[in-house]
């Protein structure tokens, strides 16, 4: 197997590429060993710790100075600040919307406006959040970095 | 002197214009000791347009409000602070039969247009949004 790495000041975020003409346990191996890796974080849930996928997560929020990861159906409580946080999963797609959230732009579903032009986000599993006006522009420049990476990435 | 940049070159003729104007103005009323029609006119400009600009300026404290509920809390604000200021004069110089309703106008249809602008930005962000998201969707699932 023909081995290429490239360094890149215009690549926005770190990515391996796989080209195989067949899937070979050296390929599999490459793969699980690239995918246990991605980023993972605690969360605390009835006092039991989970290790959490990130992309798993559909965004987190605070409460009373404390962090609170949402997944699908369960929510766990991680000991990370929003500000860590947004440092730490930016590169999953996961974008500020208002002062107390995070949210990971890979499960939203759709934008929509209310009546009172209040910016709501509608997530995968049906849960409305809303975008603050002071973070319109990050969520939109966000939105088009993801768009491009994803574009520039499959093509 | 700090050299003046390119984009600071509208804002230092527009500061420059109002200080020189008013300054002016002011010393003229000082020295003759009454006002003119035209320069009642321009001091009034200047305070309505600090009025709208403070009002304008607060908006930070109203994010955890709806922009329609802002614009409106803004509206009001900004027009109870306007009328204040033209019963006040009234005080001073005498008021047009019509002034009120004058102020009333010119200052309710910049603030519509104003809205309205902003509701169409929304709706084209909105769009523009779930096409993105549409594409990201697409292509997410491809990987």
């Amino acid at each position: 197997m023909k081995i290429n790495k490239y360094q890149s000041q215009e690549i926005t975020q770190d990515r391996v590429d796989i080209y195989y003409k067949k899937m070979t346990i050296e390929i599999e191996g490459l793969l699980t060993y690239l995918n246990e890796n991605q980023r993972k974080i605690i969360g605390l849930n009835n006092e039991t710790k989970h290790v959490l996928n990130i992309t798993e997560i559909y965004y987190f929020d605070t409460v009373d100075k404390k962090s609170f990861a949402y997944l699908k159906e369960d929510v766990y409580q991680v000991q990370y600040s929003l500000y860590d946080l947004e440092n730490l999963c930016s590169s999953f797609g996961f974008v500020r919307i208002n002062k107390s959230m995070i949210v990971n732009i890979y499960k939203v579903s759709c934008i929509k406006s209310s009546i009172n032009m209040k910016l709501k986000i509608q997530l995968d599993n049906d849960e409305m959040l809303v975008i603050s006006r002071h973070y319109k522009k990050v969520f939109e420049n966000k939105l088009e970095q993801v768009k491009n990476e994803l574009i520039g990435g499959t093509e | 002197m700090k050299l003046i940049k390119k984009k600071e070159l509208f804002p230092t003729i527009c500061i420059s214009y109002t200080i020189i104007s008013l300054s002016i103005t002011l010393l003229e009323v000082i020295k003759h000791k009454e006002f003119s029609n035209d320069q009642f006119n321009l001091i009034s400009m200047f305070v309505w347009t600090s009025i709208a600009v403070f009002a304008l300026s607060q908006h930070y404290r109203f994010e955890k409000f709806s922009a329609l509920t802002m614009i409106l809390i803004q509206y009001l604000i900004a027009m109870f602070l306007v009328i204040t200021t033209i019963y006040i004069s009234g005080f001073f110089v005498p008021i047009n039969p019509n002034g009120y309703k004058d102020v009333f106008r010119s200052f309710t249809i910049p603030y519509v247009i104003g809205a309205s602008i902003y509701y169409i930005s929304l709706y084209r962000f909105v769009k523009k949004a779930n096409n993105s998201l549409k594409i990201i969707k697409e292509h997410s699932m491809k990987i």
